[in-house]
């Protein structure tokens, strides 16, 4: 069926923005889930603008003027499925939906992640949102079928894993921007072709043997680092020698570190599963992200973080300054970035990043330029 | 002689309290302004005596607070306290971005000056993100607090899917019932309070009534503060019930002299401002409010045919809790625009907050279709003036809708 579908060129597309969607359930339908993470054009943003507002973040506005200005894989999609997560993101679908007629399904996404009530709830909306994605395929979604797809997803979130894992060498074979390439890959290419992708893309790079002298090895935290969105990561990689060897953000590492449960009704395995994925600032209690973003610092020796949120992102500008405590505890130095999409701050950003990495070079644990 | 020709309140300094207290026309009004302003005060007092005094949203929470003999506190009223330096504070102390809505930030810098006054705190999720992530920030301050989700109900939502929303907005009622009842809840006495919030929406309605046929007699900021109260009372049920009779008593009166009305009707959508200028404003512009859409949320009658928690679920999802897709609105307005014959709609959402922006594009580009007038107003929280580009953007709109 979906290969018929592919020859005929009617296979459904599903575009969601967020990571907390199951894309299982659209892959199991027949479907082709597609991430829509663009972001990084100012005049994107500002065509988004006249529909939402000036205060939103502008990823959302980008994501809204990406259809006002018909960008064609926007413009691809079917449907769009949205598990609620900020609010200025579920306004920006709504505004999506009403002003360029595209369906849209809004879904629940519990933010209380640990209680028994939202575990049951999300399950209910998971149930909810296969039956939507039936009903636009007019394929069903078996328990096999996402039972198949889990395994291959969850095969594909392990490559990504293993290759993010080669930069906890000293020197590590893959910058920051090229991990940010195989993200790519992972939410723009089908399953199949990315699982072969990732795996040949390891045997090639990991028997690479990466040599020079150790590099500042920075954690990039935050909110989203849309696709299209390179001038901070350049300008740290390509001007300023230091190298991300770690991203908690949810276009980087993060949702790939955990995978969904293969020992589960399939139904409960994706709710707990997303429900359990390394959390958004969005996600309560706080606390847990937190202790996540600690992890993946011990874990990749880090030698400084650069937290990045959006300019009227709340869940990451207003948590940001318990992160910097946290951080500051550990005497891991932590700058702080309120970025956008204009391009006027560059010379303001490469002399603060700048400065922040030569108190790095001199053992500043406290930092932050 | 209309209020607004009798005397310009423009002249009237500044200062909410001093203004509050110049009204000169219904003694019971100063009796709701006394209510209003000395609301945290008692809830301060209510501490010190040692009863339990929570902060929370005023609508959901006030029944279950009110069955446990707590004191209900609400978060937009500690916006009649705060000013600049409150959201000063917060920035500073919480490291807010200052592009983060002042409500937030006003409420933050308020509750840290008074972290010693109450018990605890009552977050509800999904309506306002800034809110969210602050009261996470809270938690880690030593703040006793407790969340709620809450599901959004999207445009379109109903049958099972909506059920599903209200069973699990019920259990999360149940865990805060729970969490201020120190793990008991008493259904009987909450059936209580909800048939006695009932009681006092049925009133209040009918005071929102009489208030429109003589705009006159009550202002459009005292109507506010009369409404403001119908769920959390002011911490005072008693009190504020009998303010409802003795102002409805009144307005019955005043009703029984044929008067024309030669102000302009106009429906109000969105939240509620403590930059009483505006609707200070309004009213010497010559307009009133003719319906409050946030009023009809807030006066949803609960069913007492159900159990109490359920019942609160049912309004929580119906209500506030999940504004519900922008849609959901627009037939209320076209109804309220019907039935009073108003001219026009004003959008008032507070700087920075998302969940209502969207929305009031949405409607005004349904209505721009149709030809009625609107206009968006972006205000702050924190008492004081309202921005000069406000006031200038009234004035025209006013001047547009009046002239036809």
């Amino acid at each position: 069926m979906t290969e018929q579908n592919k020859e005929a060129g009617t296979q459904k597309r599903a575009g969601y923005f967020c990571i907390y969607t199951p894309i299982e359930v659209i892959a199991a339908a027949g479907a082709t889930p597609i991430r829509l993470f663009k972001g990084g054009d100012s005049i994107v943003v500002n065509s988004g603008e006249v529909y939402t507002r000036s205060y939103f973040c502008q990823f959302a506005q980008y994501s809204v003027g990406a259809f006002r200005e018909d960008d064609p894989l926007y413009r691809s999609i079917d449907k769009i499925y949205h598990f609620n997560t900020c609010d200025q993101m579920k306004k920006g679908v709504e505004a999506i939906g009403e002003f360029f007629d595209v369906p849209y399904k809004m879904l629940c996404l519990p933010r209380e992640r640990n209680r028994d009530a939202s575990r049951q709830f999300m399950q209910r909306e998971v149930e909810f949102f296969r039956k939507d994605v039936e009903e636009l395929t007019g394929n069903p979604v078996t328990d096999e079928g996402l039972r198949e797809q889990i395994r291959k997803y969850n095969q594909a979130r392990q490559w990504v894993k293993r290759l993010s894992e080669l930069r906890k060498q000293d020197v590590p074979p893959l910058t920051g921007g090229e991990f940010l390439d195989i993200v790519k890959a992972f939410y723009y290419l089908p399953v199949e072709t990315s699982l072969k992708y990732f795996e040949e893309f390891y045997s090639h790079i990991a028997a690479e043997k990466a040599s020079g002298e150790r590099p500042i090895r920075l954690m990039i935290s935050g909110g989203i680092i849309a696709d299209g969105d390179r001038r901070l990561i350049d300008l740290i990689e390509k001007e300023l020698g230091a190298r991300i060897v770690v991203e908690d953000h949810c276009t980087g590492l993060r949702p790939f570190y955990y995978p969904i449960p293969e020992d589960k009704p399939p139904l409960q395995a994706l709710s707990d599963g997303y429900l359990d994925t390394a959390p958004c600032a969005r996600m309560k209690p706080l606390e847990e992200r937190l202790d996540f973003s600690q992890k993946l610092a011990d874990e990749y020796r880090i030698d400084a973080i650069i937290y990045v949120s959006l300019k009227f992102c709340s869940c990451y500008s207003i948590s940001k300054n318990s992160f910097t405590k946290r951080f500051h505890g550990l005497e891991i130095p932590v700058l702080d970035i309120s970025a956008d999409y204009s391009e006027n701050d560059l010379g303001q950003l490469r002399t603060r990043i700048g400065a922040f990495f030569e108190l790095i070079r001199k053992g500043d644990s406290h930092a932050a330029a | 002689m209309p209020l607004h020709k009798e005397k310009s309140r423009l002249d009237v300094p500044l200062n909410q309290r001093d203004y509050l207290k110049s009204h000169p026309k219904s003694p019971t009004i100063n009796r709701v302004f006394e209510l209003s302003l000395t609301y945290i005060q008692r809830a301060d007092e209510a501490h010190k005596r040692g009863q339990k005094v929570y902060y929370g949203g005023g609508v959901y929470d006030s029944p279950i607070l009110h069955a446990n003999d707590a004191f209900p506190c609400v978060y937009n009223e500690l916006g009649r306290l705060a000013g600049d330096d409150s959201v000063a504070l917060a920035e500073e102390h919480f490291q807010i971005p200052n592009e983060t809505c002042s409500m937030v930030k006003a409420t933050m810098g308020e509750l840290l000056r008074r972290k010693n006054s109450f018990k605890g705190l009552i977050a509800y999720c999904s309506l306002c993100e800034p809110y969210n992530t602050a009261f996470e920030v809270l938690k880690e301050e030593g703040y006793d607090v407790y969340s709620v989700d809450l599901p959004y109900r999207a445009a379109g939502v109903n049958d099972a899917r909506f059920e599903s929303l209200v069973d699990f907005s019920e259990k999360e009622l149940t865990g805060l019932a729970e969490w201020i009842g120190g793990g008991r809840v008493d259904e009987e006495r909450l059936a209580e309070e909800i048939r006695r919030t009932n009681l006092i929406h049925a009133k209040v309605r009918r005071l929102l009534d009489l208030q429109v046929a003589n705009p006159d007699y009550i202002g459009t900021l005292e109507t506010m503060f009369i409404w403001n109260g119908a769920n959390h009372h002011y911490g005072a049920p008693e009190e504020y019930e009998d303010i409802l009779d003795q102002l409805i008593a009144e307005l019955e009166e005043v009703s029984a002299i044929e008067r024309k009305i030669d102000r302009v009707p106009i429906v109000w959508c969105g939240g509620r401002g403590q930059e009483f200028g505006i609707y200070k404003l309004l009213d010497d512009l010559g307009g009133y409010i003719s319906k409050w859409t946030m009023a009809g949320r807030l006066l949803r009658d609960y069913d007492e045919s159900l159990p109490p928690l359920r019942a609160i679920a049912y309004n929580n999802v119906l209500g506030m809790g999940g504004p519900g897709g922008a849609k959901d609105q627009i037939p209320f307005l076209e109804q309220s625009l019907e039935d009073t014959k108003s001219r026009g709609i004003i959008f008032y959402g507070y700087f920075g907050c998302s969940f209502t922006s969207v929305n009031f594009e949405v409607i005004k580009n349904h209505f721009a279709h149709k030809g009625t007038p609107s206009l968006v107003l972006d205000g702050s929280f924190q008492i004081g003036d309202p921005s000069g580009q406000n006031v200038t953007r009234l004035k025209a709109f006013m001047e547009m809708v009046t002239n036809g």
